[in-house]
């Protein structure tokens, strides 16, 4: 039995895996994934962090942790086994939230839970770790997870700033404008105000990478 | 052994379900302690802030101190001085129970009470909160403010809320829902500000002196205030509860105001 050559573990290809969604094939902008608590939680910044973290956490642990039982999970059960370790992961999450951010963890409230039905997790665990070593496949998860945090991060950034004049619950703008007669603008701290930030984001994505979609 | 035979995949399923499990139960076990640490900071925040006493800056420990005999020093206006919330019970007359052993005060709560004397009124004890804002009114025994725990079904959930009242209990300081299972952006929006501010001085009783403190998507006058749309189940609830809690407290706030009323 020869030994297969030893892939180094920061390869092209593994690079590849983190890099790739955050641009080039990001799963908000891109594959339209994830759109439901892209809009739900990113009225203001700091929700939009945590979110972002936690489903980096959830997206990585469930990837690596599937990959690591793929060759014994059953066909059969396995989309069943993938949720039931997206699940647990999730539970997780939301406990500790509650634990060491009570604020965050009320100010969230279901959408934390609703990480389950996050798209991208699920697709990543079937499309990705199903077929892939441990490794890989957890640098998967941090690369779309990170593309995910990344336009959420950037659409609650705007929503803030555009929506309550504030950044990180700190007033950011000056009170001369406000006498001026500057509003800050409703839509934004509503959902709509989400679709046409993340229509603009789409939009720059495409002129930065000149990927376009055939018709 | 053959992964997609039938007993195969069922051990799977089985092993996995309950490592998932006791994964799950250690980490609720362990971290539970801290959590009921935080709902209780939370709530006890949401009563200040009932109070107009919380701001962002006020640290845990500075929010149990409010709760503590020896109180809080807090500056308002310039003005610094002591403040004190103190929990005490009433019964169903509105009696004032002094003989209650402190350790069951502690653990006193609205909800429990009720559902545990369903029938039975008269065995309830409830649950209040005086406020002294400053050294001289506690001695007196000269409350500023009282809060009185209110909960109620709403649509999906129970929703859990606190409502200030002035010393003599008919005008409302202030209202706070700090725990709810509502729908976001519908009847969630009963812990928004904008819902809960048109509360502040309101009266409970109209000119009949019956409870009339409510929410209302029609005319808006001295007992009511501007209902949220879209979320009329909600709304229902916080009627009820108001119409529910006042009443029952009512009969302490009488004896203060001298049976008039």
């Amino acid at each position: 039995m020869t030994a297969e050559p030893k892939e180094p573990m920061f390869s092209k290809k593994n690079i590849k895996l983190v890099k790739d969604p955050l641009i080039d094939n990001n799963p908000i902008a891109v594959q339209v994934l994830g759109i439901c608590s892209a809009l739900a939680v990113t009225a203001q910044l700091k929700p939009s962090v945590i979110m972002a973290i936690s489903v980096t956490v959830v997206i990585t642990f469930s990837n690596l942790i599937i990959s690591s039982i793929r060759k014994l999970i059953p066909n059969s059960i396995r989309i069943i086994v993938e949720l039931t370790v997206i699940a647990t992961l999730v539970i997780l999450v939301d406990q500790v939230l509650k634990a060491y951010a009570f604020e965050m963890s009320k100010q969230l409230s279901v959408f934390v839970g609703l990480i389950i039905t996050n798209c991208i997790v699920m697709g990543r665990a079937e499309a990705f770790a199903m077929g892939n070593k441990p490794w890989p496949s957890l640098l998967d998860g941090l690369g779309s997870g990170f593309g995910y945090g990344v336009i959420i991060v950037m659409v609650g950034f705007f929503r803030e700033i555009l929506g309550s004049g504030t950044l990180w619950g700190a007033d950011i703008i000056p009170s001369f404008l406000a006498n001026l007669g500057y509003v800050n603008n409703g839509l934004m701290v509503l959902p709509p105000g989400a679709f046409v930030i993340i229509g603009l984001i789409v939009w720059l994505q495409r002129e930065i990478t000149k990927k376009y979609e055939e018709h | 052994m053959d992964k997609n035979s039938t007993p195969y995949t069922l051990g799977f399923a089985a092993t996995i379900t309950i490592i998932c499990a006791v994964l799950l139960g250690v980490a609720a076990t362990g971290l539970k302690e801290m959590q009921q640490t935080n709902a209780e900071v939370d709530k006890k925040s949401k009563t200040l802030l009932a109070l107009g006493l919380f701001n962002e800056k006020i640290t845990k420990e500075e929010v149990l101190n409010f709760f503590e005999p020896s109180g809080q020093k807090l500056t308002i206006d310039d003005k610094e001085s002591t403040h004190f919330v103190v929990k005490f019970a009433i019964d169903h007359e509105g009696k004032v129970l002094n003989d209650l052993n402190e350790n069951v005060l502690k653990d006193l709560e609205l909800e429990p009470q009720i559902k545990e004397f369903p029938d039975s009124p008269e065995k309830r004890k409830y649950p209040i909160f005086a406020y002294y804002s400053s050294e001289d009114n506690f001695k007196a025994k000269k409350a500023d403010k009282y809060v009185i725990p209110i909960y109620g079904y709403g649509l999906w959930s129970n929703c859990y809320g606190v409502l200030a009242l002035n010393e003599k209990g008919d005008t409302v300081e202030n209202i706070v829902y700090y725990k709810h299972g509502e729908t976001p952006g519908l009847g969630g929006e009963i812990e928004k500000d904008y819902f809960t501010k048109p509360f502040q001085g309101k009266k409970v009783f109209n000119e009949k002196g019956e409870v009339a403190l409510t929410t209302t998507k029609g005319v808006i006058n001295e007992n009511t205030v501007p209902a949220v749309s879209g979320a009329t189940f909600t709304m229902d609830g916080v009627n009820n509860m108001l119409k529910k809690f006042i009443t029952i407290y009512d009969k302490f706030f009488q004896k203060k105001r001298g049976g008039a009323q």
